[in-house]
């Protein structure tokens, strides 16, 4: 905790901390009805999208904000055209949008040379380098997502909960649907351009369902996925700076690490209510128990046959470059300074010494 | 006051109607006509369009030739309806209280923005306590039986005071001694309240009953019954053809 206070002097741990609120805050005020209409793909699918528009943005020079929001607003149409029509398999899209997105992004990253370091910024974020224009441009955004959700809460309610009997009462169903897409949409633009996609999906997702295991009403949801987004965010802001982690997959995982102890305060909460009542147990947590074991189970034996394929020397030489943003203990102005970029010199230098032999001296080639 | 309210124009005529999911057509019906104060069973076997044609009515779909148009006894106002749909198919994960969804029903009287106020929540106790349910009002939807879900959804319906009451197998899931006297009570809110019924329902016998017409849709059309004698003699016909033909109505 301390070395959290003591690193909340510098105004880029500020800058990340107020960034991880304000984004926490708006994707949870959106997260119980991303949880409820089982949008979770969808959302993803537009983070990817969000990040296609990046990089046609790195590709063609325009402005990366612009060409964001127009490829996710475009996913939104798709989305919303899809879900419209009854009869098609709206997952099936879904899964094309996120496999287009992803691929479109990591093609128009190579071909603008800017590669694997840019592809890393987008996707485990460059959170230490948010800019303080970023933040301001995030607030009205901020605003807008507060006024529709809290504003439209019982239209929107209603077309989630029953949209067949809502059509009824002349509620135009799809106007709602596309607001809040559109508006998932532009959190989302704004939110992966300061917090990369891995944190914002797990901003989107975690604090939702965490709201669900205890909430009975939307209002109580709501303000308790508010209120898990923040403290997700500073206990996984706290344990990267104690722990000199990158900040934003250790707030990821404090997220899921909270929700794995809400699951199990649920599920005592309902053994006991059970035990009390005589009657036999509701909880789900001896079947997750089963299943845990069973993956647990699954993942040793794959463990064992990998290391015993590598052993007798199955497969390929295999590296992977550390992708990760920085670590919060990095030099507070070259993280300021140096905002989605990475540290590309320290992974060059690594996965040119990973080929070994394998490439030829480019100085030799070049200067023969 | 059934009478007095019942004038010589329609409150919804559909002509040429043809109905139907993409290139499926469901049902054709030539004409279609209520008026106010009637109470319509809609009868026949599963699958015939029983369910199509009241979404069509209800505008949820959009007939693929003809046109449905409801013109309201009361010209300052449109027609305000209530439906019920057939199954339970609502995602039961939703955080809502059984209050919460009969203040559903009011959304058109809260108006876009605003809060539902005293006069909302009061008509939804009103609604609730007319299925008597009452009791339950501050209870999570998702932990009532399906018996008292769908009253809550009867009650979500009438909290609107609609014009137009609009029943999908509204008594799927109640036990026999609530069916009937779910059917009554239909009967009764016909009566004393003036309201327009349309009812699909498998309850024959309750129909000859209660309603005032039936519309009979079999084989891709529809049939309108309006003399008791006719009704019983349908009704019976097309049971016994329906038997005949495997498909039982039950």
């Amino acid at each position: 905790m301390t070395t959290f206070l003591e690193h909340l002097q510098y105004p880029f741990f500020q800058r990340t901390l107020l960034a991880c609120l304000l984004v926490g805050g708006a994707c949870g005020l959106f997260s119980t009805f991303v949880v409820l209409r089982r949008l979770v793909f969808a959302s993803v699918a537009l983070t990817q999208l969000s990040s296609a528009g990046l990089g046609i943005a790195a590709l063609t020079g325009l402005g990366a904000l612009p060409t964001s929001l127009a490829t996710t607003i475009l996913g939104v149409g798709v989305l919303g055209m899809v879900r419209s029509n009854g009869k098609s398999r709206t997952d099936n899209f879904i899964a094309l949008l996120y496999i287009g997105g992803w691929a479109a992004s990591v093609l128009l990253f190579a071909i603008a040379e800017r590669g694997d370091t840019e592809i890393a910024a987008i996707l485990y974020g460059d959170i230490l380098g948010v800019l303080a224009r970023d933040i301001y441009a995030f607030i009205p955004v901020a605003l807008i997502v507060a006024a529709v959700v809290i504003g439209l809460s019982k239209e929107l309610l209603f077309v989630s909960f029953d949209p067949e009997t809502a059509a009824t009462y002349r509620i135009p169903v799809w106007l709602y649907d596309t607001l809040l897409f559109a508006t998932l949409g532009i959190v989302i633009v704004f939110a992966v351009k300061m917090l990369g996609l891995l944190l914002v999906f797990a901003f989107l997702v975690a604090p939702g369902t965490a709201a669900l295991l205890f909430c009975r009403r939307l209002p109580s949801a709501t303000v308790f996925a508010v209120a898990f987004a923040c403290v997700m965010a500073v206990v996984g802001l706290a344990c990267a700076a104690g722990l000199d982690l990158p900040p934003g997959p250790a707030v990821t995982f404090a997220g899921l690490v909270l929700l794995g102890l809400l699951w199990c305060v649920r599920a005592a909460q309902r053994a006991v209510a059970s035990g009390r009542e005589g009657l036999p147990s509701r909880s789900t947590a001896p079947t997750m128990l089963r299943s845990a074991a069973v993956v647990l189970a699954l993942m040793l034996i794959a463990v064992g046959l990998g290391a015993f394929a590598a052993h007798i020397g199955i497969g390929a030489h295999d590296h992977s470059a550390d992708h990760n943003a920085q670590p919060v203990g990095q030099d507070a102005t070259s993280a300021a300074d140096a905002p989605g970029t990475g540290d590309a010199a320290d992974q060059a230098t690594d996965y040119a010494d990973s080929m070994g032999d394998e490439l030829p001296n480019v100085e030799e080639l070049l200067n023969p | 006051m059934v009478s007095d309210m019942t004038s010589d124009r329609p409150l919804l005529h559909a002509r040429d109607l043809v109905l139907g999911y993409g290139r499926l057509v469901v049902l054709k019906v030539q004409e279609l006509t209520l008026r106010h104060g009637d109470y319509v069973g809609v009868v026949g076997p599963n699958g015939a369009g029983k369910t199509t044609l009241l979404k069509a009515l209800t505008g949820i779909l959009n007939p693929m030739s003809g046109a449905v148009s409801i013109s309201s006894p009361d010209a300052s106002r449109p027609v305000s309806l209530g439906y019920v749909a057939q199954s339970t198919s609502l995602d039961e994960g939703y955080p809502v209280s059984t209050m919460d969804v009969v203040l559903m029903g009011r959304i058109s009287k809260a108006g876009p923005c605003r809060r539902f106020g005293a006069d909302c929540v009061e008509a939804a106790h009103r609604a609730l306590e007319r299925v008597q349910m009452a009791h339950r009002c501050d209870w999570p939807f998702c932990e009532l039986s399906r018996g008292q879900q769908q009253r809550v959804l009867l009650a979500r319906a009438l909290a609107g005071q609609p014009d137009v009451l609009c029943l999908d197998e509204p008594t799927n899931f109640l036990d026999p001694g609530a069916q009937v006297s779910f059917m009554q009570a239909l009967d009764d809110m016909r009566t004393n309240e003036a309201m327009t019924i349309i009812v699909v329902t498998h309850l024959l016998q309750a129909v000859v009953k209660h309603a005032s017409r039936v519309w009979l849709v079999q084989g891709g059309g529809l049939r309108a019954l309006s003399n008791k004698e006719d009704i019983e003699n349908e009704l019976s016909y097309s049971l016994g053809a329906s038997r005949a033909e495997g498909k039982v109505l039950p």
